[in-house]
């Protein structure tokens, strides 16, 4: 079991290549938010210039993408919340009883990730029509709920199963009853689990692009359809744009530091069943 | 029980005339209503809110609202609500909005392309109605027909207020066509002098002769990227110029027409596109745009839109030697003249039919004076931009900004595209034959294909069997006349 | 009273013999309402002839499927997508799980590196296409200049029928293999030390313990990776819309995209109905034969 010397030298080149190809794209790309409109691009680069915040003066105040912001963190928020209260006991159920259409039904739900937006996204126009919750908060949120709920039953899933059964039986023989048990004895062993869940769900609300641009409206739109709009016929407004990305990125990559371990540990928890 | 049938009857005759009086294109009358008047300092509407949806990465629109809409707030005390979209989700958000009669937005930012789809859904307020009530300063005279006909018009119904005419120009690097050492260089290779180019083979020249990839210094540069861009480059720049039309009167489709391949042949071939930056296959409006402003280009066939940005020193880093001419044209051998002809189109803002009457006259406001001739004035003097006739011939502002002569020519002669509902479709099997030219299907095949697949789009919709004639450019103008007569307003080109 | 004991009693016994319902039906519903109302809604569109103008024109049978499944477009953009899909799933996989393996032999710098690498996926799939469009610029983009500057020809992949299609898929692949990554690196970190002390002992080599030991003891972590990359591959949209908007010539076109244009540009809802419903019992196809292989794995277990 002797590894060659240059071993590691190998591995660590290679993974910072591939860090590499993260970081620079998106340190360019941050680079150009602070700069000024003549240079935003330019041949060869420019890496001497005085930076300045008239991007994100004009992104977050003349364009008043502050709403937007609070549009984003609401209708995510919101949906993936709702999305655990919804998941979370299916998902039980599903690890705990063993019932007839069990297995299909399991199968039957993560496949309806499936449906690409452009299904969902015209039956919704005309229902939020009707209901008047387009260009609502509520309905943005319960739209996302098509692509969340798949992905939160399924991982869930994988946690209870995790989970001896004997843990909350015991905690019913002592009194409680199976909902309580569920709240009290076997989510708080399984936090990370949810944490990661949250998390990762969270991601894919907060950059749902399509539902929000169709759905969404004056009161509502969220970030990536404010981003959007400078991405225009004529031209790409590159310095806004980037502007635009990190106020976009920066919130999810602090809470994907902050939250690595309880992530990864979560993760290693649900998958492996 | 009597009372009763007296109110059904009362509402079926008041339905009935309703519905009598809607048919176009008698409308409606509106009362006379006050309007905003800057003279005067009256502001009726002090206070709202219009709600307007948007796009706004034209460069020009972001200078008129700088200049147009401050200038509107300040006189009226309306407060203006924008929501921006990108032009690309702008249509689909729009027709999703009218298809379900929604009133989120009182004015709605639309293309001239976009109006028929929009009409069918019974989304447009006429404005005829409201020009008659309280013309205000909306001076629809001051544009020229072709242009008011193509964008502020669908058919024969008046239905917005230009926001811009997009014509072609041709801009150019005045450092280059004006340095002796150029004009030398190229007198000795080509045994004439340097100038700005007026035809085809001129421009091929003069583009062989400024590219030179190891100085980063291409020739021009055309838009070839998505099928409608390059569709739009094909028509503006060299289309039209041949003599090529969209349809014929019973909306044939004109693409296999000799004249069109011509064009298609010259606008798609090897030699041409090699006068170009690398990616030009994939260019669209932002990259043609970025390699003129970053000095990359000595020629570059856009669109008036963009000459505020052009111009701007922020902008632009060669704005200081921008210099604009007409498009180079077609010269047609059998009479030697130079034949140009070229698109001219672009967005009005209209307003939303589903909207109640009190906000219809805050939109009318808005529009007859932000977009009125008054204040066009402000954004020229300020931007060099104009689309009214009363500023691009006026001779203090011709004087500072000498391309506003060049920019009046060309909506003289702008043709608009078509607008029926079914457009877009035919407009992106169009631009695809034209992108399969680009990536080498032979010009006859790929035009071929491409006219076939439009005549299947209009027999599809029933176009092809009578019922419907092509409106052309001459038509357009015919209605824009009838408009003006109707409304009481005289016009040269009319002969009134 | 007794009455309401009794029925007390009967609910009882009800939750007792159902309960597994009453905490699968509030998330059923709701997907019954913003998941199988959509599907229906649009395959009901498919067979009608609908435009935004009216939302009831006549019936048409099978009109739709016949013209969809005849038009070269949709059969081109169908290929494309499948194609898309087995690429990037495969791509994405086989680097993420590399990189997973590759994670574990290291100790220095090992948690920063992860964090650093799985920052695309956290990204707006927009603003990765259109990061890498701007690095990818024939003239003022990163990668070019630094082509230049070591004396390389300008690259104008995304631009090219024979390049596109290989540059939105690797960047497809550099947003998502991440996911791989992170969900490989759990399921690395999950797994017994026992069976890799024995093996050491015997003296196995790197590639048998990796054959033997760790690649079936994971397989039920790959199976769940290569499902959520599959399902959301088949999504694509976002990524293409701003890179090349399915250009040049229609070969990076997914179907997402496609579908979406038939639907809202040229206004043929139905037409679009029809391909959506073509598209969704396919993929219903693929994932009902990966869970039937996942099943089997795990029983097998």
């Amino acid at each position: 079991m002797r590894k060659p010397i240059y071993q590691p030298l190998l591995i660590y080149a290679l993974l910072i290549f591939l860090a590499l190809l993260v970081v620079i794209p998106l340190a360019a790309g941050a680079l150009t938010a602070f700069k000024p409109q003549i240079i935003w691009i330019s041949s060869p680069p420019t890496w001497n210039f005085v930076p300045t915040l008239e991007n994100f003066e004009f992104v977050l105040i003349q364009r008043q993408n502050l709403l937007h912001l609070r549009n984003s963190l609401i209708v995510s928020t919101g949906s993936v919340t709702m999305a655990l209260i919804l998941g979370i006991p299916a998902a039980y159920a599903l690890a705990r009883f063993r019932f007839r259409g069990s297995k299909g039904l399991l199968q039957w739900l993560i496949s309806l990730r499936m449906i690409p937006p452009i299904v969902v996204g015209l039956p919704f126009y005309v229902l939020f029509q009707t209901f008047d919750l387009r260009n609502n908060h509520f309905g943005l949120m319960l739209a996302y709920l098509t692509f969340l709920i798949p992905l939160v039953i399924w991982m869930m899933r994988g946690y209870f199963v995790e989970i001896p059964s004997a843990m909350e039986e015991c905690a019913m023989v002592e009194g409680y009853t199976r909902l309580q048990a569920l709240r009290k004895v076997v989510l708080p062993v399984i936090a990370p689990g949810i944490v990661a869940t949250a998390l990762l769900n969270f991601i894919f609300a907060w950059n749902e692009f399509f539902l929000a641009l169709i759905l969404g409206g004056r009161e509502t739109s969220t970030l990536p359809v404010a981003a959007g709009t400078y991405v225009g016929r004529a031209r790409v407004e590159w310095g806004n744009l980037f502007a635009i990305n990190l106020i976009i990125m920066v919130p999810v990559i602090i809470l994907t530091i902050f939250l690595r371990r309880q992530l990864t540990k979560g993760l290693a928890l649900g998958l492996v069943d | 029980m009597k009372r009763n049938r007296l109110v059904i009857f009362a509402l079926l005759v008041l339905v009935l005339t309703l519905g009598i009086a809607s048919a176009r294109p008698a409308f409606a009358q509106i009362e006379p209503f006050a309007l905003t008047d800057p003279a005067s300092g009256a502001r009726p509407f002090e206070g709202q809110t219009l709600r307007i949806i948007n796009t706004e990465v034209v460069p020009i629109l972001a200078y008129e609202h700088e200049v147009l809409d401050a200038a509107y707030v300040e006189a009226s005390g309306v407060i203006l609500d924008y929501t921006n979209y990108d032009q690309g989700a702008l249509l689909p958000v729009l027709q999703t909005m009218c298809a379900a009669q929604g009133d989120d937005y009182d004015i709605m930012f639309v293309e001239d392309g976009w109006a028929g789809a929009l009409e069918a859904l019974d989304c447009l307020e006429p404005l005829e109605p409201y020009y008659m009530a309280a013309p205000g300063d909306s001076h629809p005279e001051d544009y020229t027909l072709r242009a008011f006909g193509t964008v502020a018009m669908h058919n024969e119904t008046w239905y917005g207020m230009p926001t811009l005419v997009a014509v072609g120009m041709f801009a150019y690097r005045t450092d280059l066509f004006s340095d002796p050492d150029e004009q030398a260089a190229f007198q000795a290779q080509y045994g004439r002098e340097l100038r700005v180019p007026e035809t085809w083979d001129e421009l091929m020249e003069v583009g062989q002769f400024f590219t030179r990839p190891d100085q980063n210094l291409y020739g021009f540069n055309y838009r070839y990227g998505t099928p409608n861009n390059i569709l739009f480059d094909y028509m503006i720049h060299f289309g039209f110029s041949r003599g090529v039309n969209f349809f014929d009167a019973n909306f044939t489709p004109l693409f296999n027409t000799e004249a069109a391949l011509d064009a298609a042949a010259f606008f798609t071939g090897a030699d041409f596109l090699a006068l170009q930056p690398p990616g030009r296959e994939s260019f669209q409006f932002g990259e043609v745009l970025q390699n003129f402003t970053q000095g990359v280009v000595a020629m570059y066939g856009t669109e008036s839109w963009a000459i505020p940005l052009l111009l701007d020193p922020e902008a632009s880093t060669v704005s200081d030697v921008t210099g604009f001419a007409p498009i180079p044209g077609w010269r047609n051998p059998e009479t030697g003249e130079v034949q140009r002809a070229l698109l001219s189109a672009g967005p009005a803002y209209m307003v939303n039919r589903n909207i109640s009457p009190e906000r219809k006259r805050l939109a009318w406001d808005y529009l007859q004076l932000a977009h009125g001739m008054q204040f066009a004035r402000l954004l020229a003097e300020q931007y060099g931009a104009g689309h009214r006739i009363s500023v691009l011939t006026d001779p203090e502002l011709v004087a500072q900004y000498p391309h506003l002569t060049a920019n009046y020519i060309a909506m003289q002669v702008g043709i608009g595209r078509p607008s029926t509902p079914w457009w877009p479709e035919a407009e992106n099997a169009l631009g695809q034959g034209l992108q399969a030219a680009v990536a080498g299907t032979p010009v006859e095949e790929a035009m071929g294909a491409a006219q076939a697949e439009v005549e299947r789009i209009v027999a599809e919709n029933g176009y092809n069997d009578g019922t419907f004639t092509y409106v052309t450019v001459e038509q357009r103008e015919v209605f824009v006349c009838q408009l003006f007569a109707r409304i009481g307003v005289s016009s040269p080109e009319c002969g009134t | 009273m007794s009455t309401f004991s009794q029925l007390r009693f009967w609910f009882y016994r009800l939750t007792q013999k159902y309960t597994h319902w009453f905490f699968i039906a509030p998330a059923l519903l709701t997907l019954l309402l913003v998941a199988i109302y959509p599907i229906v809604f649009s395959t009901g569109l498919s067979f009608f002839r609908v435009t935004f103008d009216s939302l009831q024109r006549p019936f048409v049978g099978l009109e739709n499927f016949v013209y969809i499944l005849t038009d070269d477009d949709y059969l081109k953009v169908f290929a494309n997508t499948l194609l898309y899909v087995a690429v990037t799933v495969t791509g994405s996989f086989v680097l993420g799980f590399g990189v997973a393996l590759l994670l574990r032999q290291i100790t220095l710098g090992r948690n920063w590196l992860r964090v650093i690498l799985i920052i695309p996926m956290t990204m707006a799939p927009m603003a990765v296409g259109l990061t890498w469009n701007w690095m990818l610029d024939p003239l003022f983009g990163l990668v070019n200049w630094f082509f230049t500057t070591v004396g390389l020809p300008i690259q104008t992949w995304l631009a090219q029928t024979a390049t596109a299609r290989a540059v939105v898929m690797l960047v497809d692949i550099w947003q998502w293999y991440p996911l791989v990554l992170l969900i490989m690196d759990a399921g690395l970190a999950a797994l017994p030390r026992a069976p890799y002390e024995a093996a050491r002992l015997e003296g196995a080599s790197w590639w048998m313990i990796f054959r033997r030991i760790t690649l079936p003891m994971l397989r039920p972590v790959i199976l769940v990776a290569l499902l959520l990359r599959t399902v959301d591959a088949f999504r694509t949209f976002d990524i293409v819309r701003v890179m090349t908007d399915g250009g040049p010539n229609l070969t990076t076109e997914t179907l997402s995209l496609f579908l979406y244009r038939t639907a809202f540009n040229f206004n043929k809802l139905s037409r679009a109905g029809a391909g959506a419903t073509i598209m969704l019992i396919v993929i219903s196809i693929i994932s009902a034969l990966m869970f039937r292989y996942l099943y089997r794995e795990v029983e097998q277990r």
